[in-house]
């Protein structure tokens, strides 16, 4: 809190002479400015109910004025005014009094509220004009109203919240699209299915803040769920803490027509066949713990506990892959049967987007190192970082230009589930959603490279550039706010680092530039920024069907 | 495929047209010293509820921004604009009312919304804004919002709304944009006049 919203050690002596500036103030009319000043040139301390003089500019002389076209608003030349903030009333506050909530907690609210009983109370400090956004900030009302009503005294003031809740289940995210994968190893071909993601919040839990949210994704052949608990500011009004909880029953596809051996316990099964993708299937159910904290505005980090079971149902005995001119076993990179995952994830953000719907200008960068040992009880070792940081510019035609950059590295004995993915790289194919594979198709391979054997990596980075037009904007209260058509051309790269012969030197059996897995990306379609947020349509995983 | 360019084409139209529209109200324009100024009242702004605020006790805020544009174009030759910070006194029965380094005391709510809303001889650019325009069509926009919040604030508010990158061809981000909004704000335009030669 600002000091200046904190009473100084003269407050008794102050509040006793308030009664005599009451009855001197019975016999004045409405004091001028300039009775004040007089009153009290430095401007330091106040009395509560004191008028106090705004600090007037040393500005430019009449003379000069009359040359910058001066009129009663200011100097036309200045064209925007800044925004000058200079108390000239203070008060003592008495109380806080929340109304109109039936949900929320009075105390919940309270929180917000930058002040205390018994404080000084500029009416005119930017902490306290701010209460009414950071509230509404919440999402937990539909309008809320502050404002300040004649104490017991004069010169005290109660402090009156009324706010208007509304309903705090809210839909977060919504996705959905149609990928080709298949159901087991033995099927011949991929099938082509739907599949529906979405994300639903209640910001409000029992009206204490607490955020609960689901997530989860339905298909035909994946199904999974999430919850995750988070409670704002829970330790020393600082830190953050969140519980989530997992269940997903999931299958990953690999390999590109692998020759895969089965059991299927018929005498007239072949013992090895070439399939269109082995499958395994698996559950993977797990808890998360962690906490996190702003540092400031834009910066804040976070440190999650992780921990996963993950149970294998059902996996080819045996897989391998022709990759260049040599012949490959398929590491499916998870254990047998049952298998523990416990792992440490920090997590550093650095947020300047000017908006996170449609970025206009700013800067985002997140830095993620995730660690899993057998010190925490893992069945697995590992390291993964991961950087990713993205830049805005608009441009002086309204358009605006994005260049961004992804990179990471997994060292160890790192689970599926954790390992780079091609969709995860690719805009041609639908990512994964709850760390589960949606689409089994091979990369795309448009430049013709040895990528085209590589779908799970430990070592993966995009470099890509962005370009948003916007071809419709109008402020308004309702419906569409902008129309934006973007469009995203990219590289990308990603390399088995546990493989010899598909590490850093190359593929073996490919020449020139195509001995490195290098691929191309891009996505085109619109952006619709509405007032409930930002519906995307991009065309790229449809482009992605069409066999180039 | 042309059935589809066809109707993105129209999309396109339609929206456009939708953009340009303003009402059209008197705004008094004179010329000094080859400068416009404008006199106009926003008065409307203020309906039951900023009236309402207005007398909360608490710093209230009316911001008036007006643009000179050249007919048909979105281009903006010249803009201005000035906040009118309101601040009610609740011992005293009296309104602060600052705009830019000027302060004063008023008695009424009526007599802040005249001096704040009631706009007379604001200069808008400055006699360069125009000197290359004379002899064309131009008119004025104004927009007048209470209490606006400013884009650092919005920013810092709707950040944690929303998450990375959309993982399908259809994916709905919700950002709560109406927090971002001013609480009120009108705008209006003035009828086409000539740049005096």
């Amino acid at each position: 809190m600002s000091p200046r919203l904190r009473p100084g050690r003269w407050l008794p002596s102050r509040i006793a002479f308030l009664h005599l500036v009451s009855l001197l103030a019975a016999g004045v009319t409405s004091p001028s400015i300039a009775g004040a000043q007089d009153l009290d040139p430095r401007g330091e301390p106040y009395r509560p109910g004191d008028v106090v003089p705004a600090p007037k500019e040393q500005g430019a002389s009449e003379d000069e004025d009359a040359e910058e076209f001066r009129d009663p608003y200011g100097v036309a030349s200045e064209g925007r005014h800044s925004d000058q903030v200079s108390s000239q009333v203070r008060y003592v506050l008495e109380g806080i009094v929340v109304i109109g909530n039936k949900r929320t907690k009075a105390h919940v609210v309270r929180k917000f509220v930058p002040l205390k009983q018994g404080d000084f109370l500029d009416p005119e400090s930017p902490e306290l004009l701010d209460t009414e956004w950071r509230l509404m900030g919440t999402g937990w009302f539909d309008s809320v109203d502050i404002r300040l009503e004649r104490g017991a005294e004069r010169g005290y003031v109660v402090l009156v919240v009324q706010v208007k809740e509304r309903n705090t289940f809210v839909i977060e995210k919504l996705v959905a699209g149609l990928s080709e994968s298949v159901r087991r190893t033995t099927d011949s071909g991929r099938t082509l299915f739907p599949w529906l993601g979405f994300k639903v919040t209640e910001t409000n839990l029992a009206g204490l803040g607490i955020r609960l949210s689901g997530t989860a994704l339905v298909s035909e052949f994946q199904q999974g769920g999430r919850l995750d608990l988070r409670y704002p500011k829970l330790i020393k009004s600082e830190y953050g803490v969140r519980f989530g909880t997992f269940f997903l029953n999931g299958r990953e596809f690999y390999g590109n027509n692998p020759l895969v051996s089965v059991p299927c316990g018929a005498p007239t099964c072949p013992s090895s066949s070439v399939v269109t993708n082995a499958v395994v299937r698996y559950r993977r159910g797990g808890f998360m713990v962690g906490t996190g904290k702003e540092f400031t505005s834009k910066l804040r980090y976070s440190l999650d506990w992780i921990g996963d079971i993950v149970s294998v149902l059902g996996r080819p005995e045996a897989a391998s892959e022709v990759v260049g001119n040599e012949i490959q076993p398929i590491d499916f990179s998870i254990q047998d049967g049952r298998s523990f995952v416990s792992s440490l994830r920090f997590r550093l953000t650095f947020d300047k987007r000017d908006d996170p719907g449609i970025t206009k200008e700013g800067v985002l960068f997140v830095g993620d190192v995730m660690l899993g040992t057998r010190a925490l009880g893992s069945d697995y070792d590992f390291i993964k970082i991961d950087v990713w940081v993205r830049r805005w510019w608009r441009l002086p035609w309204k358009h605006t230009i994005r260049i961004g950059f992804f990179g990471g590295a997994a060292f160890g004995n790192t689970p599926f589930f954790y390992l780079y993915h091609i969709s995860d790289l690719s805009d041609l194919i639908p990512s994964r959603f709850l760390e589960m594979q949606l689409d089994a198709r091979p990369p795309p391979n448009l430049l013709g490279t040895s990528i085209e054997n590589n779908y799970l990596g430990e070592l993966a980075w995009r470099l890509d550039v962005g370009y948003d037009v916007p071809v419709y904007q109008n402020e308004r209260e309702r419906g569409l706010r902008e129309v934006n058509v973007y469009g995203l051309i990219g590289l990308i790269s990603l390399t088995d680092l546990r493989n010899q012969r598909t590490g850093f030197g190359g593929v073996v059996g490919y020449s020139g530039i195509s001995r490195f897995p290098l691929d191309l990306t891009f996505d085109f379609g619109f952006r619709f920024d509405t007032r409930v947020g930002v519906f995307q349509f991009g065309f790229s995983t449809i482009l992605g069907f069409v066999r180039l | 495929m042309r059935f589809g360019l066809a109707a993105l084409v129209l999309l396109i139209a339609a929206l456009a047209y939708g953009q340009s529209q303003l009402s059209i109200r008197d705004l008094g324009v004179t010329w000094s010293r080859g400068a416009a100024s404008v006199s106009f009242s926003a008065k409307d702004l203020a309906d039951e509820r900023v009236r309402r605020e207005l007398s909360s006790g608490l710093r209230k805020r009316m911001e008036v921004t007006v643009s000179a544009h050249l007919n048909g174009s979105d281009w903006r030759m010249g803009i201005r604009q000035f906040g009118c910070d309101v601040t009610r006194d609740l011992w005293e029965d009296g309104y602060l009312v600052r705009i830019g380094d000027q302060s004063e005391r008023l008695k009424t709510l009526e007599q802040v919304l005249d001096r704040c809303l009631v706009v007379q001889g604001l200069f808008v650019g400055d006699p360069k804004s125009y000197e290359l325009q004379k002899g064309r069509d131009i008119y004025f926009a104004v927009k007048a919002e209470f209490n606006p919040i400013s884009k650092k604030q919005c920013t810092e508010l709707i950040r944690p709304a929303s998450g990375g990158d959309p993982v399908g061809p259809i994916s709905v981000n919700i950002v709560r944009r109406r927090i971002c909004k001013a609480e009120r704000s009108i705008a209006f335009r003035g009828a086409l006049l000539k740049v005096p030669e």
